[in-house]
């Protein structure tokens, strides 16, 4: 599973990689309100254990992962 | 999914955090299932999407996006009320601070606030977040505007 999710990945394009709150256009490349994209990765970002200035990287397959490069979750787990 | 018209969303999170944390202490203290649990290193299914993860450190999540309320006071009254089962009683604080001293665990609270363009940002009470030092737990706030 977790090969699978890697390979995905791999193929998926990155959108946004920076500390704080993504651009309101990652929403719309991912197809989900602001506020529920913006919903999603609070959660995603405090399951982990991060704070919201944490630095995260968002594929355009929904996978979010942490400043280090690890998948912490994907959006459209959350929504 | 939510619709522009049901706006304001909140919802706020208690999060325990540590990498000698036992999460399972933490559930025997608490009357609430966890969102997510695991220890350092272990693995865990995180979603159809996502798969299965590898938690970096142990955790101790729970959220109050099951309440359906959109005032802010009321999801955070709830987080004390689990930290509080009546006013004074401060038995399971007592309980959770010596648990996070010996597993060398943090607490942290966060509030996530999505409102209407205009719309006045919530405040957090000062008694909620007197309670909420008790434990210590740190507040956090990722408020947005649509």
């Amino acid at each position: 599973m977790i090969w699978a999710v890697r390979r995905k990945r791999c193929m998926a394009e990155r959108l946004w990689s920076n500390p704080g709150n993504p651009p309101r256009w990652v929403a719309g490349r991912l197809g989900v309100s602001q506020w529920d994209f913006s919903d999603a990765l609070h959660k995603i970002k405090k399951a982990a254990g991060l704070r919201g200035a944490d630095s995260v990287t968002i594929w355009q397959d929904g996978t979010v992962a942490d400043g280090r490069g690890e998948v912490i979750g994907n959006i459209y787990d959350e929504v | 999914m939510t619709r522009f018209d049901e706006l304001p969303k909140t919802y706020a999170t208690l999060r325990f955090a540590g990498d000698g944390l036992e999460p399972t202490h933490i559930s025997a203290l608490l009357p609430v299932a966890p969102k997510r649990a695991h220890r350092k290193g272990e693995t865990f299914y995180a979603g159809p999407h996502t798969g299965n993860l590898t938690g970096r450190t142990g955790i101790w999540y729970f959220d109050t996006r099951d309440l359906a309320s959109r005032d802010l006071t009321d999801h955070l009254r709830r987080i004390v009320e689990l930290l509080y089962p009546e006013p004074g009683n401060v038995d399971r604080v007592t309980k959770l601070r010596n648990l996070m001293r010996q597993e060398h665990a943090t607490a942290r609270v966060s509030c996530f606030w999505f409102g209407k363009p205009g719309a006045q940002p919530p405040a957090i009470p000062e008694d909620l977040s007197a309670a909420l030092a008790g434990l210590p737990a740190e507040i956090e706030t990722d408020f947005h505007e649509a």
